[in-house]
């Protein structure tokens, strides 16, 4: 997401971005760094981690994901927020904090260093997941490259 | 602006997206630090920048806890 200033580009990317989240749970998104370029990167994360998902409550969600603000030639701009490391995982709620296993369905698609993972997830019920496996890490604070998870999943309806 | 039940303040975007301040940043990783890692956010702090954790890395509940260590700064 870009924008004219830094703060019009992280409000372009965090809107959207609360809105994605919305779909699956009612947390909202607690950042720290503020709206301007930083030595250091700019974190997001839920309100309550992990965040209880769905109307079973049976999954719970635990979201951090560090971004840079940085300039950006191009037709829009000249400001854009830029993810370099997430963690999205899925796990029990309520339990031993034990992450979700992919058990059938697995597909693998792209380069090994941005892998699309489509599992199906035993007990998981009327949920069904993807699971996107992403080893991208840059200046952020540590000091080894990270496997890091992200799962997406749809929210049920409400009863 | 709006008062948290912790008692300082924070920013809020869109009615939604909550801006931490860094005492509440530092108050977050302190959480999880001790639901994840049983240590206090200044034990972690010090033990990651110590490498203790670097003979395994990729534990998820160390990189969940230090994922969080831009909160504190």
């Amino acid at each position: 997401m870009a924008g004219k200033t830094p703060p019009e580009a992280v409000h372009n990317f965090l809107e959207p971005l609360q809105l994605a989240l919305s779909c699956v749970s009612q947390e909202v998104l607690t950042v720290r760094g503020g709206y301007y370029p930083s030595a250091t990167p700019h974190a997001l994360t839920l309100g309550n981690r992990p965040a209880i998902l769905g109307h079973d409550r049976r999954l719970a969600l635990k979201v951090v994901q560090h971004d840079r603000i940085i300039e950006h030639e191009g037709a829009r701009g000249p400001w854009k927020v830029r993810t370099v490391a997430y963690n999205y995982t899925v796990e029990e709620a309520g339990g031993a904090g034990r992450e979700c296993s992919p058990i059938t369905g697995i597909q693998m698609n792209g380069p090994l260093s941005r892998s699309r993972i489509s599992v199906s997830i035993k007990g998981l019920g009327p949920y069904e997941m993807r699971c996107e496996r992403h080893i991208a890490y840059g200046t952020s604070g540590l000091r080894r490259r990270a496997p890091t998870g992200d799962h997406a999943f749809r929210r049920d309806p409400p009863p | 602006m709006e008062e948290l039940a912790m008692g300082t303040t924070t920013e809020t975007t869109n009615g939604q997206i909550r801006e931490l301040t860094p005492e509440e940043g530092l108050a977050l990783l302190d959480r999880e630090a001790q639901r994840y890692l049983h240590m206090s956010a200044e034990q972690f702090i010090k033990a990651w920048e110590a490498g203790d954790f670097d003979e395994d890395p990729d534990r998820p509940d160390v990189m969940y806890v230090a994922m969080l260590l831009p909160f504190a700064k």
